[in-house]
C-alpha cells in the first residue's frame, strides 16, 4: 500500500516536527530577573560585540542589578519591537537610547533622563562646512532616515521661520545609505544624533557643522505603573552625577 | 574583519532562522491541510466559514497579525512565547495559503477516479483518503514549495518578537562595524543556502514518493 504509506508518513512527519522541535520556550524560574528588551544596533548605548551585550545603557543597569542583587534575562528585539514589549508588560524594562517623547510617555513611563542627547548636522572634513548660524542653512541639502523626529522639528521649528524647507530633505532607508550618500557627495549634511556621531566619527571622515543641544533626553523605558522604575530613579540618585558623567564619557569618548 | 568572518556571525543565527521556518511550514501544512479535508467532507456552511477565515488571513499583513498575537493576547490574560507566536502568525497566514494550492491540487485530479470510487461503493471518507489526498499532495508539490520559500523569507519577523536570527545578527554587526552592503550581500547568500538546502530535502521527498508515469508530463 504505497499511498497509504505515503499519508501516513507524510502525517507522522508534520506531527513529529510540530511537538519536537516547536515547543515552547522554557521559562526561567527565579526570583528577582527583570525581563530586559533592548535593540543592540544603538552603540555606543546598546550594543553587541562577539556576542555579548555591552554599552552605555548596559552599564548603568548592570550597576542598578548589582546593587539590587537582581539579574538581567536580556532578549534582542528590533526597535518596534522593543518598544512594544514594554508596552504589553513583555518586559519590565527597555533600554537602547530611547528618547522620552511625548506620544511615548502615553503608553509607557520613563525614568529621570540619564543622558541629555544633541542632535549633529554632520557633513565631510574635505567641504569644510561650517555654520556659525543657520542663515545659510538652506544653501545645503539635508539627509536622515524616514521616521525620525528631525522631521516633525524641521516642520515645527525650522520652517515656520524661514530658515530651512521640508521640500528640501533627502529621506533613507537607515543610517547606511544616508552616510553612503554623504561619501558619495549626493547630499550635503546628514542628521545624527550626538551618540550616534561619537560612533561614526571613529568610522569616517566627518565633523559637525552645526549642533543643537537640549533638544534630546534619554531614558530607561518601563511599562505603565511599574514599581521598578521609582526603585531605578532612587539607585540614579545614589549613584549621583558624578559617577553617571564617568559612565557616559567612558563611552562617549 | 573579513567576509568569512561576517558569514560566521550571521551563522550563530541561522538556526533559528531554520527553525522558524519549519515551524511555521509544518503549522502551514498542518493548517493548510485541514482547511482543504474540511472543505471536501464539510458541509456547505463550514466551507464559507472556511473561506471566510482564508479570505482574512490572506489579507491580514504578517506584521500585524504577529503584533496581535504576540503584544495583543497578553493584555487579554493569554501570554504566548515568541515561537508559538510566529506559528500562530506567519504559520496560520502559510496554512491559509496552503489551502488554496491545496484545492487547486485536489480539484486536478481526475473526476472519473472518483466516479469510479463511487460506483464501488466507497465513501467520502475512503475517497478522499485513498484516491484524492495521494495524487493532490503530489499535484500540490511546486505550489507547497513556493509556499515554503515565502515562509522562509518572511521569517525575519522573528526577530520583532526578540528571536536571535539572521537579520537580528545582521543589524548587530552593521551598526558596530558599518559594513552595511558585505552583510546583506553575505545574507542574501545564506537564506539561498538555505533554500537550497530545503530544496533539497523536499526533492528527496518527492523522489521516494514518486509513482512512475505520474504527474511528470
Amino acid at each position: 500500500m504505497q499511498r497509504r504509506k505515503f499519508l501516513a508518513t507524510f502525517a507522522l512527519g508534520i506531527a513529529l516536527a510540530a511537538v519536537t522541535g516547536c515547543g515552547g520556550q522554557t521559562e526561567q524560574a527565579a526570583s528577582k530577573v527583570i525581563e530586559v528588551a533592548v535593540t543592540p544596533a544603538s552603540p555606543p548605548n546598546l550594543f553587541e560585540e562577539n556576542g555579548k551585550t555591552q554599552g552605555l545603557d548596559f552599564d548603568l543597569f548592570d550597576g542598578y542589578c548589582k546593587a539590587r542583587g537582581c539579574t538581567m534575562n536580556i532578549t534582542a528585539y528590533d526597535w518596534q519591537g522593543m518598544l512594544g514589549a514594554v508596552v504589553s508588560k513583555k518586559a519590565d524594562v527597555a533600554f537602547s537610547g530611547i528618547s522620552i517623547t511625548e506620544p511615548r510617555q502615553k503608553v509607557m513611563d520613563f525614568s529621570k533622563p540619564y543622558m541629555d542627547n544633541s542632535w549633529n548636522l554632520v557633513s565631510m572634513k574635505d567641504r569644510n562646512i561650517k555654520l556659525d548660524n543657520l542663515d545659510t542653512l538652506k544653501n545645503y541639502s539635508i539627509g536622515f532616515p524616514r521616521g525620525m523626529a528631525y522631521m516633525d522639528f524641521i516642520k515645527t521649528e525650522l520652517e515656520p521661520k524661514g530658515i530651512y524647507n521640508v521640500d528640501q530633505v533627502k529621506l533613507y532607508p537607515s543610517y547606511n545609505e544616508a552616510l553612503t550618500d554623504l561619501q558619495n557627495g549626493q547630499v550635503d549634511m546628514v542628521f545624527l544624533d550626538g551618540t550616534v556621531a561619537s560612533v561614526y566619527r571613529k568610522k569616517l571622515p566627518i565633523q559637525d557643522s552645526y549642533v543643537w543641544e537640549g533638544i534630546d533626553r534619554l531614558g530607561f523605558a518601563f511599562p505603565k505603573g511599574s514599581e521598578l522604575r521609582a526603585d531605578f530613579d532612587k539607585y540614579l540618585d545614589e549613584l549621583g552625577p558624578e559617577k553617571r558623567q564617568a559612565i557616559i564619557d567612558k563611552w562617549m569618548k | 574583519m573579513t567576509f568569512v568572518d561576517i558569514l560566521l556571525v550571521l551563522l550563530r543565527g541561522a538556526g533559528y532562522t531554520l527553525l522558524v521556518t519549519l515551524c511555521c511550514s509544518a503549522t502551514g501544512l498542518v493548517v493548510g491541510l485541514g482547511i482543504a479535508i474540511a472543505r471536501e467532507l464539510g458541509g456547505s456552511r463550514l466551507a464559507w466559514l472556511l473561506s471566510a477565515i482564508v479570505y482574512v488571513l490572506r489579507g491580514i499583513p504578517m506584521l500585524v497579525l504577529l503584533f496581535l498575537v504576540f503584544f495583543g493576547l497578553p493584555g487579554i490574560g493569554i501570554d504566548v512565547s515568541p515561537l508559538p507566536a510566529m506559528m500562530l502568525s506567519l504559520g496560520l497566514i502559510a496554512g491559509a495559503y496552503l489551502s488554496e494550492v491545496f484545492r487547486g491540487a485536489l480539484s486536478a485530479v481526475n473526476a472519473n477516479e472518483v466516479l469510479a470510487a463511487q460506483s464501488m461503493g466507497f465513501t467520502r471518507f475512503q475517497t478522499l483518503r485513498l484516491i484524492k489526498l495521494p495524487q493532490m499532495l503530489r499535484f500540490a508539490v511546486p505550489g507547497m514549495v513556493n509556499e515554503l520559500t515565502t515562509v522562509l523569507k518572511f521569517s525575519p519577523f522573528a526577530y520583532t518578537v526578540g528571536i536571535a536570527e539572521i537579520t537580528k545578527q545582521a543589524m548587530a554587526l552593521v551598526a558596530t562595524t558599518m559594513r552595511g552592503i558585505e552583510i546583506y550581500a553575505a545574507i542574501g547568500l545564506l537564506y539561498f543556502a538555505i533554500y537550497r538546502l530545503l530544496l533539497f530535502g523536499v526533492r528527496l521527498i518527492e523522489k521516494h514518493y514518486n509513482v512512475p508515469g505520474f504527474a511528470q508530463e
